[in-house]
C-alpha cells in the first residue's frame, strides 16, 4: 500500500473580477493521480501556474479538492476525515516553504518555533521537549546558541535549517517541500539538499518535492511528475524520465534549461502558457507543440503507460 | 570576437567598450565600511558578452550599477577608473552622464517593474528613449520606431502591445518591452543584471535565445551579472567569478566553467547539481562568506578553502595570468 494516494484530484477556483463581471473558473488542478511509497522522494516540476503548488496544499489538506476519486494517506480517506481526525493524522505531515523569512513567525526564538508542533500536539512537559529541540537543531546542523535568537538574526541556510527542524520535530512520515532551496545560494542550496536527503534515510521519510528546477529534482526525487497547465504529463523514475523524456513539453523543458559548458542550443518552446480560465476539450500543450497533429487539436490524451512510465501524448498511441 | 582575455584586462586598447581598473566601491554603514568591491579590473571587447557570477554578496550587483553610476546614496567609489567608450565615468559631469545612459549604456534588470513605469502605456515608455535622447519630435516616427523595436524581440501584436499597461503582460511580455526599450538607442553596452532569474524555464530560454541573436545583430557588447552557472555559460564569451568583492578569475566561458582553476570556481562548480548527470552528493562549501566591513587578511577565501596554506591567511593573492586566464590563488598555477 503506497503511503499516499491519489486518483483524479480537481481544484477548480472561481474568481470574480470586479463586482459586475461574471466570474470565471481557473482550472489548477485539472485531474492528478500518482502514489507516493514510504521513504520516497517524488518530485513534482511545472513552470508557474502548472499547478504543482496546489497539489501540495491538496495532499495536506490545506485546502479542499474540488472533487477527487481517492486522497488517501497512511490508508486513512482524507475525505472522510472529521478535524479531529485530520489533526491527529497531520501529526504525521509536514511542510517547507520556499521563504523560511515569511514562513517563520519573526517575534518567536528558534528554540520556540521548532517546539510548537509539539505544544500542540499536547507531548511532554517543557523538558522532555527542549531535549527533543535541541536534538534536532543538532541534527539539523544548527549551532544550540541560535536557541534564543530570533529568525531574523539568521541566515537564508540557517533559516531553512530552522524549518526543516520544526518540520521533522514531530517524526512525520510525509513532506510536502515546495521550493525550499530556489531562494538560497548555489552552496547553501547543496547543504540543504545534502541534509534534506541524509536526514530521509534516517527518517525512513517521503518528500513531495515541488519545484521549478529540473536539475534539482534529478538530485533528491525518486520519480518524477511533470506537469503542465494542471496535468501530470509524465511520471516515471527521474533518471529515465530526464535522460529520455517522451513528452514534447518534457523534452522542450529539458532542452530549454541552461547547462554548464553547453554552448549553442537554441531550441526553444514557443509562445506562453494559454489561459488557464477555459475549458480545454484537447490537448493543452498542443498549441505549443512541435509535433501536434489532427488528433491533438480534437481530444484530450489520458496519461498512459509507455514502456516504464506514463505519458499524455497522442504520439505514443 | 574580444575572447583574448589576457591582452584585454591589463592593456587598454581600442577594441574594447568598457575597461575597468582597481574598482573599490565602498558602503558607509553603521556597521562600519563595507568594502563591496575591492580593487576589480577587467575590460568588455565590442561584441562581447562577459558574465559576472557569483553568490549574494559578492559584489556583483554593487559592479553593475557603478557602470553607469546609479549606485545609492551610501556607496562611494573610493578608487579606479570606469572607461566607457574612451570616457572615465567616474570623472564626468552629471550632464555627459545623461547624454550616456539611456542612448550609448542600457540597463536591464531581474524585476521589470523596477523599470517600467505602471500607470503609462509601454510603447510610449520605450519612446521616451526617443523623445530624450535622440530629440524625435514625431510622435508617428516614435511609434514606427517602438513597433519595430517590439517585433524585434518577438513581442506578438506589437502594434497592440504599444498600447498595453505593465500590468496587462506577462513577465516575460514585460522583459521583452524592457530590452526592446534598452535596445531603441542602439547602446554600446547593455548591463544586464540577472535578466531572466525571474522568468519561468521556457521564458528563460526564449530570452537567452533573443540576447544571443542581438549580440550577433547589432554587435551589442553585454555584461550579464547572474548567479546562475548554466546561464552564465551558454551566453557568456568570458566569465569573471566574484567571491568577497574580488574577481578570483577571469577567463574564457568554456575554460572557467568546466576546468575552474580557484578553489572557489571549483567548490561553485561542484556545488551545483547537474541535469545532465547523476550526482550522489553536492560538495558545499563550509562555513559562511566574510563579513565585508571586516574581511580576513590574505586572501578572502582562506577561512572556506579546503588547499589554505599559511601564506594564504597572510598575504592578498595577486591576480596572475595562468595560461589564457587570471587567478587570483597563491596556490594555483
Amino acid at each position: 500500500m503506497p503511503l499516499l494516494e491519489v486518483i483524479d484530484l480537481y481544484k477548480y477556483f472561481t474568481i470574480k473580477q470586479g463586482l459586475l463581471a461574471k466570474p470565471v473558473i481557473l482550472r489548477a488542478v485539472d485531474g492528478v493521480s500518482f502514489n507516493i511509497e514510504e521513504g520516497e522522494t517524488l518530485g513534482l516540476v511545472g513552470e508557474s501556474g502548472s499547478g504543482k503548488t496546489t497539489v501540495g496544499k491538496l495532499v495536506l489538506r490545506l485546502i479542499e479538492p474540488t472533487r477527487v476519486k481517492k486522497l488517501e494517506f497512511m490508508g486513512v480517506d482524507l475525505t472522510r476525515i472529521d478535524d479531529r481526525g485530520l489533526r491527529k493524522i497531520r501529526r504525521y505531515m509536514s511542510v517547507v516553504y520556499q521563504n523560511p523569512s515569511s514562513s517563520l513567525n519573526p517575534w518567536w526564538t528558534v528554540g520556540k518555533i521548532i517546539e510548537e508542533p509539539l505544544v500542540r500536539q499536547g507531548y511532554g512537559d517543557p523538558d522532555e521537549r527542549r531535549e527533543l529541540v535541541e536534538a534536532i537543531m543538532e541534527r539539523v546542523g544548527l549551532p544550540l546558541e541560535l536557541y534564543n535568537r530570533y529568525p531574523g538574526e539568521l541566515s537564508g541556510g540557517q533559516q531553512q535549517r530552522v524549518a526543516i527542524a520544526r518540520a521533522l520535530i514531530t517524526k512525520p512520515k510525509f513532506m510536502v517541500a515546495d521550493e525550499p532551496t530556489s531562494s538560497l545560494d548555489a552552496s547553501v542550496r547543496a547543504s540543504i539538499l545534502n541534509l534534506m536527503k541524509e536526514l530521509q534515510r534516517e527518517f525512513n521519510i517521503s518528500y513531495l518535492f515541488i519545484s521549478h528546477d529540473l536539475a534539482t529534482i534529478r538530485y533528491i526525487a525518486d520519480k518524477v511528475a511533470v506537469m503542465y497547465m494542471g496535468e501530470i504529463v509524465e511520471l516515471g523514475r527521474v533518471d529515465t524520465v530526464l535522460r529520455e523524456p517522451l513528452h514534447p513539453y518534457t523534452q522542450g523543458l529539458l532542452k530549454s534549461v541552461p547547462k554548464i559548458g553547453k554552448k549553442g542550443e537554441r531550441f526553444e518552446i514557443k509562445g506562453e502558457i494559454p489561459s488557464l480560465t477555459i475549458e480545454y476539450k484537447h490537448c493543452k500543450f498542443s498549441s505549443r507543440c512541435p509535433f501536434a497533429f489532427e488528433k491533438c487539436r480534437a481530444g484530450r490524451p489520458g496519461l498512459k503507460r509507455v514502456g516504464d512510465r506514463l505519458v499524455a501524448c497522442f504520439l505514443y498511441d | 570576437m574580444g575572447l583574448h582575455v589576457q591582452d584585454r584586462s591589463v592593456q587598454p586598447g581600442i577594441g574594447n567598450v568598457l575597461e575597468v581598473e582597481n574598482l573599490r566601491i565602498y558602503y558607509y554603514t553603521d556597521i562600519g565600511v563595507v568594502r563591496a568591491v575591492d580593487g576589480v579590473s577587467f575590460s568588455i571587447g565590442r561584441g562581447e558578452i562577459l558574465g559576472v557570477v557569483g553568490e549574494s554578496g559578492s559584489g556583483k550587483s554593487t559592479l553593475g550599477l557603478a557602470i553607469g553610476r546609479l549606485l545609492p546614496n551610501n556607496a562611494r567609489i573610493v578608487d579606479g577608473r570606469i572607461v566607457f567608450d574612451g570616457r572615465d565615468i567616474t570623472r564626468i559631469s552629471e550632464d555627459e552622464l545623461r547624454k550616456i545612459r539611456g542612448k550609448e549604456l542600457a540597463y536591464i534588470f531581474q524585476d521589470p517593474h523596477r523599470s517600467l513605469n505602471p500607470v503609462m502605456v509601454v510603447g510610449d515608455q520605450a519612446g521616451e528613449v526617443l523623445y530624450y535622447q535622440f530629440n524625435v519630435r514625431s510622435k508617428h516616427t516614435i511609434l514606427a520606431r517602438v513597433i519595430e523595436a517590439f517585433r524585434k524581440v518577438r513581442i506578438s501584436d506589437a502594434d497592440k502591445r504599444y498600447h498595453s499597461y505593465p500590468h496587462e503582460l506577462s513577465g516575460g511580455m514585460k522583459q521583452r518591452v524592457v530590452i526592446a526599450t534598452a535596445l531603441i538607442g542602439r547602446p554600446k553596452l547593455i548591463v544586464a543584471d540577472e535578466p531572466t532569474s525571474a522568468l519561468d524555464v521556457t521564458i528563460q530560454r526564449q530570452l537567452i535565445n533573443l540576447l544571443m541573436d542581438i549580440r550577433e545583430e547589432y554587435g551589442t557588447s553585454i555584461m550579464l551579472i547572474s548567479h546562475d552557472l548554466g546561464v552564465v555559460s551558454e551566453l557568456s564569451d568570458s566569465v569573471s567569478v566574484m567571491y568577497a568583492g574580488k574577481i578570483v578569475e577571469l577567463g574564457r566561458a568554456d575554460a572557467v566553467t568546466e576546468d575552474p582553476l580557484h578553489p572557489y570556481t571549483q567548490a561553485l562548480v561542484r556545488s551545483v547539481p547537474r541535469i545532465d548527470e547523476a550526482v550522489e552528493s553536492l560538495y558545499s562549501i563550509p562555513g559562511s562568506p566574510p563579513n565585508l566591513a571586516n574581511p580576513p587578511a590574505g586572501c578572502r577565501f582562506h577561512p572556506r578553502c579546503p588547499y589554505a596554506r599559511e601564506i594564504c591567511s597572510r598575504e592578498e593573492p595577486p591576480f596572475r595570468k595562468i595560461g589564457d586566464r587570471y587567478v587570483a590563488c597563491h596556490l594555483a598555477g
